[in-house]
């Protein structure tokens, strides 16, 4: 059965767009132009995930995305415009599953999409999976690299593994701080940087052509699903 | 030392009784040497005529005090001559006729000599005070030239007042919003006088009435001498003048030097004041001047690409059953490449008034070097697709202390504009490498270069602007904001040829800060 998509946005413009590029992959589309109908639209009709846009007339995406999350959990993808990477990151640890930056490709939309379609299967995924050289086991907690075990450390794993549960989407560095240091410790993004540079070394990636994890610049951390 | 401080131009008038007594003291001494001197010229020499001596005296004390003082030394010279050594002696009486034109000759031309000397005297005092005046004024006027800030010439004036009257000097300005007079510098004075408060409100109210600033007449031992400070119609204050003994009004030979060093003071601030309104006017035009090429620029390269765009979408709107599918792909790729070129630029405009807009504390993050580069190499290659990017990075990576967008945009500038002025079948290569306390960056290209002279001027918003058109893909801002976003970071963007061979190399250099090494243990 195809995914129910919900689209958010008062621009006629990007609905339009975004329906038809969205229909032509077999999705079915609904969409609101305001916050309070997007909101009674998801209430009423559901969606298997959410498309929302910051700038809407009504209510601030803020506020829709807080209405919603007391009540669903409905994968949402935000869409903002450049230089809010504040404004990024707040709506992300709030609770958005990812962003895109206004103008934006039909194709990354789509990627993007499917990824949090998948996202709740993985997490529990027992079989090992695949990436590039890597052969990853959450289950037994092993990494091999071409066949090689890698040796990880506790908070490496913990990393990668955080990662992988969240494969295809960012994640924001306090998001990452939290999970790995504790709630003191969101500013010490030197730690992060450190982590991801010798977890990177171990699994042969290259920070300046990622293959397994990218920088999303005053973001996160992706962990590209190839 | 100034020579006023030696010779106080009014100190006779302040110390008034002492040094008359100490004047008449020497006038009855000189009266009384010149008895003994006759008497003994009379029994050694038998001198006749003794009047010479006692004029002599009187010549001897005018030259040394003021009018009164030498009239009583001829009058008491006159006495003496006519006590002891005319006849009859012992007696004022004068027995005959030619004794009595003798003695009334003496008295005239002692007089006379007494009142030459004394103007003489009065002339050379005048003279050194004028001359420490002049030298005091002269000084004052070197420091005030070169006085950069209105307190800094407040201050000099107020150290030269003190230094050649031994006043001390206030300046109280004129503030409008409040209607009161204030002194310079100190909003909570630590000091309330109601006597200065009084006597400068005065003062600035003759000022402003167009009269003429009169001290209290009538009333003794005033504690504030007040000047207004300003030109009649443009008061700016008040300088108050406290002197250790309190006068019933200002001498005129002070007064006048106080009024010269206030004029001077006024004259100061009224060309700091100049100075400024000339700068902020020079600003406004530079301003103004980047204002308009901006706006020419942003219509002319926000138009090209929608240009394309209206009549790329236009043609496949209406012509579409005419066209074959591959031409209507090649329009339709072209409004993408042409939207995102837009956005492109429009991002340039967003970073531009972000910087222009004094550049708020930067929210730095620490991030490696080689992820930095890598995302800023990844968006190029999305822009500029096939093109080869070389990328010789030190390992490992050094971790910056940046805002990581804003960096990223400016590496990417770099890049693009590499991309841009290079031939599309040639590398780019991008070097960074630590030395001593800077990380630096080169984006190397293998393109024309660009002409020493315009190296500098390639970083410069108003020449990448202005020549917009002869850009390829004239985007114009790139440099500037690729430097604009160094600058901010505290390094330097700077373009140069590279060694031994042609192109372009564009160094990005940032002070290396050292990442805090407190990672916690980890197993």
């Amino acid at each position: 059965m195809s995914a129910r998509i919900l689209i958010i946005d008062d621009e006629v413009q990007i609905r339009r767009f975004l329906g038809i590029s969205l229909r032509a992959q077999d999705y079915i589309v609904s969409e609101a132009a305001t916050g309070q109908a997007g909101l009674a639209a998801l209430a009423t009709g559901g969606a298997d995930a959410v498309v929302l846009d910051l700038g809407l007339p009504d209510l601030d995406g803020r506020d829709v995305l807080r209405d919603l999350r007391t009540w669903s959990s409905v994968p949402v993808i935000v869409l903002s415009v450049r230089a809010q990477e504040g404004e990024k990151v707040a709506l992300l640890d709030a609770g958005a599953n990812d962003y895109l930056t206004k103008p934006f490709g039909v194709q990354e939309l789509a990627a993007r999409i499917r990824v949090l379609l998948r996202g709740g299967r993985d997490a529990d995924d027992a079989e090992p999976l695949e990436l590039g050289a890597l052969r990853i086991d959450t289950v037994r907690r092993s990494v091999l690299r071409n066949g090689e075990p890698v040796a990880l450390t506790r908070k490496e794993w913990a990393l990668l593994a955080l990662l992988l549960r969240h494969r295809g989407r960012v994640l924001t560095q306090s998001q990452l701080l939290r999970e790995l240091w504790g709630p003191t410790h969101t500013a010490d993004t030197h730690y992060l940087r450190i982590l991801v540079a010798k977890l990177r070394a171990k699994l042969g990636d290259d920070a300046a052509n990622p293959r397994y994890i990218a920088t999303e610049p005053g973001v996160g951390l992706r962990l590209l699903d190839a | 030392m100034s020579p006023a401080i030696d010779n106080p131009p009014f100190a006779q008038d302040s110390q008034h009784d002492t040094s008359l007594e100490r004047e008449l003291g020497y006038a009855t001494f000189v009266s009384a040497v010149a008895v003994a001197a006759g008497a003994i010229a009379e029994r050694l020499f038998a001198f006749n005529d003794l009047s010479l001596v006692f004029m002599t005296a009187v010549v001897l004390v005018s030259a040394r005090s003021r009018m009164g003082v030498s009239v009583f030394a001829a009058v008491l010279c006159f006495l003496a001559y006519n006590f002891f050594f005319l006849e009859p002696r012992y007696t004022l009486y004068l027995s005959a006729r030619h004794g009595l034109v003798t003695v009334t000759m003496f008295l005239v031309g002692a007089l006379i000599c007494g009142r030459l000397a004394n103007r003489l005297r009065s002339q050379v005092i005048l003279l050194n005070t004028a001359r420490a005046h002049a030298e005091a004024l002269r000084q004052l006027g070197q420091r005030l030239a070169a006085a950069n800030t209105d307190a800094e010439a407040i201050a000099t004036t107020t150290a030269a007042l003190g230094d050649v009257l031994e006043a001390e000097a206030v300046v109280l300005h004129w503030h409008p919003a409040s209607a009161r007079l204030i002194e310079n510098g100190r909003d909570n004075p630590a000091r309330f006088d109601p006597a200065l408060e009084a006597a400068a409100q005065r003062c600035w109210q003759q000022a402003n009435e167009g009269a003429a600033v009169v001290g209290e007449r009538g009333e003794r031992d005033v504690a504030w001498h007040c000047l207004p400070l300003g030109a009649p119609g443009r008061w700016l204050g008040v300088v108050a003048l406290h002197f250790s003994q309190p006068l019933s009004s200002l001498p005129p030979e002070p007064a006048r030097l106080a009024e010269a060093m206030v004029r001077d003071l006024a004259q100061a601030l009224g060309r700091l004041q100049l100075g400024r309104q000339l700068e902020a006017t020079r600003l406004q035009a530079e301003t103004e001047r980047l204002r308009a090429a901006l706006l020419s620029s942003v219509s002319h390269d926000l138009r090209s690409p929608l240009s394309t765009i209206i009549g790329s979408a236009e043609s496949l709107d209406v012509y579409r059953d005419r066209l074959s599918a591959d031409d209507q792909r090649l329009l339709a790729r072209d409004i993408l490449s042409e939207g995102r070129r837009l956005d492109r630029y429009i991002q340039n405009l967003l970073d531009m008034t972000r910087l222009g807009q004094g550049a708020p504390a930067l929210e730095r993050e620490w991030i490696g070097l080689d992820d930095i580069v890598g995302t800023a190499t990844q968006r190029t290659m999305r822009v500029h697709p096939g093109r080869d990017i070389v990328l010789e990075l030190p390992a490992p990576a050094p971790l910056l202390h940046v805002n990581p967008p804003l960096f990223e945009q400016a590496l990417f500038n770099a890049l693009d504009n590499a991309a841009k002025f290079s031939p599309d079948d040639s590398p780019i290569r991008v070097r960074a490498g630590v030395e001593g306390e800077r990380v630096r960056i080169d984006v190397v290209d293998a393109g024309p270069g660009i002409p020493e002279p315009e190296r500098e001027q390639v970083f410069d918003m108003f020449h990448s602007v202005a020549r917009g058109d002869r850009r390829p893909n004239g985007t114009g801002l790139g440099l500037t904001i690729c430097r604009g976003i160094l600058r901010a970071h505290g390094g330097e963007a700077t373009a140069s040829a590279p060694i031994g061979g042609r192109g372009t190399e564009l160094r990005l250099s940032l002070p290396l800060e050292q990442a805090p090494s407190d990672l916690p243990r980890d197993e």
